[in-house]
């Protein structure tokens, strides 16, 4: 396979997981050097999408790559610069803290003694308790520990912060951002907990019942989305400089609607006074809401134009 | 019946017929007289078949024989058996006469002619050297060979001495020679008898007290030291006779344990096993040859011991000594034993191993 | 890598290795524990036939505990081997950075050579246990060829074990379940067979368990000569 310029490819793949559940061509593509933040409801397809890109789940059909080499074929070699921080905990409840590092250090090659001893004080983890004993946020912040020590070039964490208290979950999101300032590797984190990537992704993917619905840098995903209260709309839109995601009457408001709309740029208000329309209002959707009003639109039965 | 009659002596006819064929010259008076002496020979053999077929109960006889018959002649024996059977069969009894022939071998004429009834799970022996017509059921257990193996031995020591039958059990030479061997040397080692110690030890005439073939009438004192005696009280299970079991065994009286052994008869009183016994008869046999096992059957007046002695062709102590050294070279050998055995343990692990990296990446749901 | 895969086992089956290792070295001590002069022997007799006797038959007797514990050994390390992974879905197996195959050898290795343990104490045992009485003349003890068929055995329940459980619920259900269904299924068909076809003479049940129990099939070593005292 030939260089490639995206640390995570996937093209065209398909995966069955039983009766109900599919994912259908889905392409993908995580930068090098990104932080890529994989949006998308429960039971989207998230962790399925990981474990197919990790080579855990067998695709049907498609092409997968991880950091330029082909998965499942070199899985194990890819896996060797990864740093994976599951969606479960996956620890050997047997050993204690430090005898899991040590364990998990064997394997990496590129193991930093020196930064694990640091990031276990900076965790404030017991390096005498048993794995077993830990809380969900102690285990989780060993999992990131091991992840990280080993100096990955990918680091790919599934719902990482998930359960855990806000302090704990600070501590793990400075611990990452500050490798990766570092050592400029990639980040693929996958979330539902979408304020928390907002403020550190550069890029984002929206996943839906098994389809990506969106791909694009955080900034545009961010700044393009828009309500827009308009008086006097059109009934039919027409042709539209930008998406219209939906549109819906504004209560108490005579002949107005609101509209949200995708890939705004502020000379768009002349398709308005084209129409006759007059926008009375534009306000910036922050993530959250914008990742809620895309997946409507997405999904069955849309409030559409 | 009648057919069945027909049917059989045709088959046992007919190769005698063929024979007759080639012939183009005048026979002479004598000739013709001992043809007709041989043929008379066979057709009573057929009448015998056929007779023994008659003896078998009707029920059984339809269930084994119900249909078409083939008739093998394996060996010096006639093996009757259902159609479609008969290679099964002839496998059987071949390998089971093979186990005999080295010293039946051409003296087989004492065990001519004798018929067997095959219906695969069951077997029919119908027929002794006399001509007389013995009729005996065996089901054979799965093992075939060796269930077949032991009738054709009963068959072959059905003539023997009762004596000697008892003596020696089953007869069924050599069918795991290595492990009988093997536990003869064991029983000569550890069976808590003065008789087989000294055996071991190489007290030659010792070795025929260990077999119970000599001093029979002072067995218990000749055969067995007072320590031993108790052992042989407790074994044998012996009626309590006015209280002379206890006193025996706890108060280790010899008195009190002689007074119980003296009415027990020698036989069940033999130190080494029956199986050690019947490698002695096998080494017999060997140095005797078909000469021997002549002599064994034709022998039934002499002691057991003169006769092992006529049957080896050698003398008492040449056949103890051939058996004890044949015993001794039997011993058991734990480290070549083990020595195989690591090499098909490596092979196996190294499949298994084979068989555990086939196991899947594809298992998370 | 090994080390620490050796050592994860080590960790997971060391509550488990102290009544095992009890066991292996008890039990050839607990065979022989009667092995002195017999009671009611007085020390005048020419005793050494008897007491030859007396010990050959007693270690008769407690023979077939032997391979027992080795299937039963062999079993629960084979177990153990995977049982953290099963506990923790694999996941964690599956994201090293090393391929399955690698992975399995090294926990198979890892796995056989934790259970020299106990078979060290088994041969301790034995030696002890051959060392504690007064051998009969005519009879030796053979701790180290005992020790090394046991160790046998032991490696090769393992191995069965272990191959099963390696694979995944479903292969492991599969597997027991078609290997019993052909087993008995074919029982069923080739006794059919036998009984109403003439020249059809053979049963399954019979071939398989010679296979199995006879040289060179693998459980062969369970039915041999476990003779610790022996000629």
């Amino acid at each position: 396979m030939g260089p490639k310029n995206n640390a995570i490819e996937l093209k065209d793949v398909c995966y069955r997981a039983g009766p109900s559940f599919e994912i259908r061509d889905l392409t993908l593509n995580v930068p090098y050097g990104s932080i890529y933040g994989f949006l998308g409801p429960n039971g989207s397809g998230k962790t399925t999408t990981i474990r197919l890109f990790t080579g855990m789940h067998q695709a049907t059909s498609g092409e997968i790559s991880l950091l330029g080499r082909p998965i499942p074929k070199s899985a194990p070699q890819a896996m060797a610069r990864t740093g994976y921080v599951p969606e479960t905990p996956h620890l050997y409840e047997a050993l204690t803290v430090a005898e899991s590092i040590r364990y998990h250090a064997s394997f990496f090659p590129t193991w930093d003694d020196e930064w694990a001893g640091e990031l276990l004080g900076r965790m404030a983890l017991d390096p005498d308790q048993r794995v077993g004993r830990l809380s969900k946020g102690e285990t989780g912040k060993l999992i990131i520990l091991q992840a990280l020590a080993q100096k990955p070039d990918l680091l790919v964490l599934d719902e990482p912060t998930d359960g855990l208290d806000p302090v704990v979950r600070r501590d793990v999101l400075t611990a990452i951002l500050d490798y990766v300032s570092v050592a400029g590797a990639t980040v693929f984190i996958s979330s539902h907990l979408v304020h928390e990537l907002e403020r550190i992704c550069d890029w984002v993917g929206v996943l839906d019942q098994g389809d990506l619905v969106a791909e694009l840098p955080m900034q545009s995903f961010k700044n393009g989305i828009k309500r827009i209260r308009v008086t006097d709309p059109p009934d039919a839109p027409g042709d539209t400089p930008f998406v219209l995601l939906s549109r819906a009457s504004t209560n108490g408001l005579a002949s107005g609607e609101t509209w949200i709309v995708r890939g705004w740029q502020a000379p768009m208000t002349q398709y308005f006074e084209g129409v006759g329309a007059t926008v009375r209002e534009i306000v910036d959707l922050d993530l959250e809401e914008g990742f809620v009003e895309l997946l409507r639109s997405t999904r069955p039965n849309p409030t559409r134009g | 019946m009648c057919r069945l009659n027909l049917v059989l002596a045709t088959l046992l006819v007919m190769p005698l017929g063929a024979s007759l064929d080639g012939q183009t010259t005048r026979p002479t008076e004598s000739e013709l007289v001992a043809r007709i002496d041989s043929l008379s020979v066979i057709l009573d053999r057929a009448d015998s078949v056929a007779k023994i077929a008659d003896a078998v109960r009707r029920e059984e006889r339809q269930r084994l024989l119900g249909g078409q018959i083939d008739t093998l002649q394996v060996g010096p024996f006639l093996v009757v058996t259902p159609v479609g059977q008969g290679s099964l069969a002839r496998r059987y009894f071949e390998r089971a006469w093979a186990r005999y022939a080295a010293f039946v071998g051409t003296e087989r004429t004492a065990i001519e002619g004798r018929v067997f009834l095959y219906g695969k799970s069951e077997s029919l022996y119908g027929l002794d050297s006399r001509g007389s017509i013995r009729v005996t059921t065996r089901y054979l257990s799965r093992n075939r060979d060796r269930a077949i193996g032991r009738i054709l031995g009963g068959v072959i020591a059905a003539d023997l001495p009762e004596d000697l039958r008892t003596w020696v059990g089953d007869f069924y030479i050599r069918a795991d020679e290595t492990r009988e061997l093997e536990w003869a040397y064991r029983s000569l080692t550890t069976t808590a008898s003065a008789a087989v110690s000294d055996c071991y030890d190489g007290v030659l005439d010792r070795c025929w007290d260990a077999m119970g073939l000599d001093h029979q009438d002072e067995w218990a004192t000749t055969w067995y030291s007072a320590s031993e005696r108790r052992l042989v009280v407790r074994r044998l299970n012996t009626s309590d006779i006015a209280g002379a079991r206890a006193s025996c065994l706890d108060a280790q009286r010899d008195d009190a344990c002689m007074a119980l052994l003296v009415d027990q008869d020698a036989a069940a009183g033999i130190p080494l096993p029956l199986g050690t016994r019947m490698t002695l008869l096998a080494n017999a046999l060997s140095l005797g040859g078909p000469a021997g096992y002549r002599r064994m059957a034709a022998d039934t007046d002499a002691s057991i011991k003169d006769r092992l002695v006529r049957i080896s062709g050698v003398s008492a102590d040449s056949l103890i000594s051939s058996w004890r050294t044949e015993v001794f070279q039997g011993r058991p050998d734990g480290r070549s034993a083990t020595r195989k055995l690591r090499w098909s343990s490596l092979l196996w692990l190294l499949v298994l191993a084979g068989v555990s990296t086939r196991s899947t990446r594809w298992r998370l749901t | 890598m090994f080390q620490q895969i050796l050592f994860t086992q080590w960790k997971s089956v060391r509550s488990a290795l102290i009544p095992i290792a009890i066991a292996s070295f008890g039990l050839p001590l607990l065979a022989v524990q009667d092995l002195a002069l017999p009671k009611d022997l007085s020390a005048g007799d020419p005793i050494r036939a008897l007491q030859a006797e007396f010990i050959f038959d007693t270690w008769q007797l407690w023979l077939p505990f032997f391979p027992i514990l080795a299937a039963i050994l062999g079993s629960i390390f084979a177990i153990n081997a995977w049982s953290a992974d099963h506990h923790a879905g694999h996941i964690y197996a599956l994201a090293l950075p090393l391929p399955r195959w690698k992975y399995v050898i090294w926990k198979m290795g890892a796995g056989a050579l934790l259970l020299l343990i106990p078979v060290t104490f088994l041969s301790v045992g034995s030696l002890v246990a051959v060392a504690s009485f007064d051998m009969a003349e005519g009879l030796q003890g053979y701790p180290f060829l005992f020790a090394q068929r046991f160790l046998m055995a032991s490696l090769l329940a393992f191995g069965a074990l272990f191959a099963l459980a390696s694979g995944t619920t479903r292969t492991a259900v599969l597997v027991m379940t078609v290997g019993l269904s052909v087993i008995f299924g074919g029982q069923l068909l080739t006794f059919y067979l036998s009984e109403h076809i003439l020249a059809f003479d053979w049963q399954l049940f019979d071939w398989f368990g010679r296979a199995m129990v006879e040289w060179p099939g693998p459980f062969e070593v369970y039915f041999g000569n476990w003779n610790l005292i022996d000629v």
